[in-house]
């Protein structure tokens, strides 16, 4: 072909293309029922998210380390863990085999990696900024996996941390955290562990409502803390609900027993602030009914 | 057809396809065993059907765009276009060549990656399996539909600049338009800006075609009308793409 019929031919697909491009973009970008949630790959809250986001725990330790620690030159917190470790897991003494020797090799290389051999301490806005990544990264992990346990209670105690400016306030962002949590979590038919994290948002709630009532003119009333209390009591019988199917389909077999220990000790743990934040809401209840006569009149 | 037989013999004799196409094959059995599937069997077949489309998006956009772009730039700098060229192989007749040939391999690692969608991963509800073949074909053939224009435009990027440009200029296209898009509108949700408006609205919105989501989700069939305009809408792109690709392409280095 000549070059100039080429070139037209060329010109030609490009306007026809642009065209329909043009034509048929707009519809499809319009339409509400195409939209998908930004998720790449799908990951998040997909049974890889779940893996990846207990994958991440031991990275943000180690920003929340950097991010917190005042030590100067030195990396105190990880370094001094190690030997008191080493002697508990092995009791006898036994030449290390290969494998371990590479092991501490590896561990020492990381430690290595991590240590501040700057004689100036991190400055303050550093010291930020690491917070801020180790919230970042605490956040992705929560987006990764809602009803985890750990995921949820690690980004509502960073969102709540003195450190980042005192909040007694329930504030919007902590708040609205523990909701979606519960929301999601709720959600979760086929396991029991989301209702725990439900459960444990719910007891978040409260405690922020209880704080609330330390200000001079408090938001929550004693009804509100009765409901989220009523809520807290429905998740953790979800959870015993659910926890009965698995024990009758054997599902509790495919966890490991630390796992299984770890779900018992924060339901337990559960329990224990749930009758805790009984106690606080009947005083606060009793408190509200005292003031109340003369209010009315 | 020479140029496409030899295009086929030497993507072949690389061997590299065999690692795409034991990874397609494979992972969606192995990936589940480290998921939290283990724990849930309810999830094991979700968990297949991410890490089947997923396996599928990574090999094209990795090693597709890259043995395209290889062979585009191949067929330039070793002589063999211009060779060609003198037989009466025309420059568009050689790029539909190298693009088949290349296309030739995508699409047996899409139909089996459907496959197993379909009989490894499918729901047990009888109504629900029904939707789930037509849903694997419409994703099946958007997917091809949004490679094969990113492959042609890859080729001839890489004759004309060589395949380094062919390569990273398609993959960006394709992980803009996959996910990009995506994180450009959330901006604008934050913040409305003409510009990037316009910007976004003409831009090739590749996640359209990524319908792993609702699969994953069992959401059902796409409604025909929106399927036939998105067909329409990544045709036009195609067609974009085809023309600039026939400009850009060169079969020697020199001219």
């Amino acid at each position: 072909m000549s070059p100039l019929p080429s070139i037209v031919l060329s010109t030609g697909l490009i306007g026809a293309g642009a065209l329909a491009w043009a034509f048929a973009g707009r519809p499809l970008t319009a339409n509400p029922d195409l939209d998908v949630p930004l998720n790449p790959l799908g990951i998040n809250r997909s049974p890889y998210g779940e893996v990846f986001a207990m994958a991440m725990q031991g990275p943000i330790d180690t920003f929340y380390d950097a991010g917190t620690s005042s030590a100067g030159p030195s990396h105190e917190h990880t370094t001094q863990a190690a030997p008191e470790e080493k002697p508990a897991t092995t009791p006898e003494p036994e030449p290390p085999s290969l494998n371990a020797r590479l092991g501490s090799l590896l561990s020492s290389l990381d430690e290595a990696c991590e240590l501040r051999t700057n004689p100036n301490r991190a400055s303050e806005a550093l010291k930020r900024h690491l917070r801020r990544q180790a919230e970042d990264k605490l956040r992705f992990a929560y987006q990764l996996d809602p009803s985890h346990y750990g995921n949820y209670n690690s980004l509502h105690f960073f969102l709540t941390e003195p450190e980042l400016g005192t909040r007694p306030e329930l504030t919007p962002s902590a708040a609205k955290l523990a909701e979606d949590t519960i929301q999601y979590c709720l959600k979760q038919d086929d396991d029991p562990r989301p209702a725990l994290t439900a459960a444990a948002a719910a007891t978040n709630i409260l405690h922020l409502m209880f704080s609330d009532q330390l200000n001079a003119t408090p938001k929550y009333s004693p009804a509100q803390m009765r409901q989220c209390l009523s809520l807290l009591d429905h998740c953790l019988a979800r959870f015993t609900s659910i926890s009965l199917e698995w024990d009758q389909t054997k599902h509790w077999d495919l966890l490991s027993p630390q796992r299984i220990a770890e779900c018992a000790e924060r339901f337990q743990f559960i329990g224990k602030i749930r009758d805790a934040a009984e106690k606080t809401v009947l005083r606060i209840e009793a408190e509200a009914r005292a003031h109340q006569p003369p209010a009315d009149i | 057809m020479r140029l496409f037989r030899l295009t086929v013999a030497t993507i072949l004799q690389r061997k590299a396809w065999a690692i795409c196409a034991l990874a397609i094959i494979l992972l969606p059995f192995a990936l589940p065993l480290i998921s939290s599937a283990t724990e849930k069997p309810l999830l094991l077949q979700p968990a297949r059907i991410l890490a089947a489309w997923n396996t599928l998006w990574c090999c094209t956009l990795l090693w597709g765009f890259f043995t395209a772009a290889r062979q585009g730039e191949d067929n330039a700098k070793s002589g063999i276009g211009e060779y060609f060229l003198t037989t009466g192989v025309s420059a568009t007749r050689q790029l539909f060549e190298i693009w088949f040939a290349v296309f030739c391999f995508i699409a047996p690692m899409t139909l089996a990656t459907a496959a197993i969608c379909q009989w490894a991963a499918s729901p047990a509800d009888p109504a629900e399996r029904s939707l789930w073949w037509v849903l694997n074909l419409q994703y099946s053939s958007l997917f091809l539909l949004v490679v094969a224009q990113l492959l042609a435009l890859a080729i001839a990027l890489a004759s004309r600049f060589g395949s380094i440009v062919g390569f990273t200029v398609s993959l960006a296209l394709a992980l803009y338009g996959l996910w990009g898009v995506g994180y450009l509108e959330n901006m604008l949700k934050v913040e409305e800006n003409p510009v990037l408006r316009g910007l976004w609205l003409y831009s090739p919105q590749y996640r359209f075609a990524d319908l792993t989501q609702r699969l994953y989700f069992k959401s059902g069939a796409l409604p025909s009308a929106a399927f036939w305009t998105m067909a329409l809408y990544f045709t036009g792109i195609f067609c974009v793409y085809a023309g600039l690709s026939r400009l850009c392409f060169r079969t020697q280095l020199s001219s």
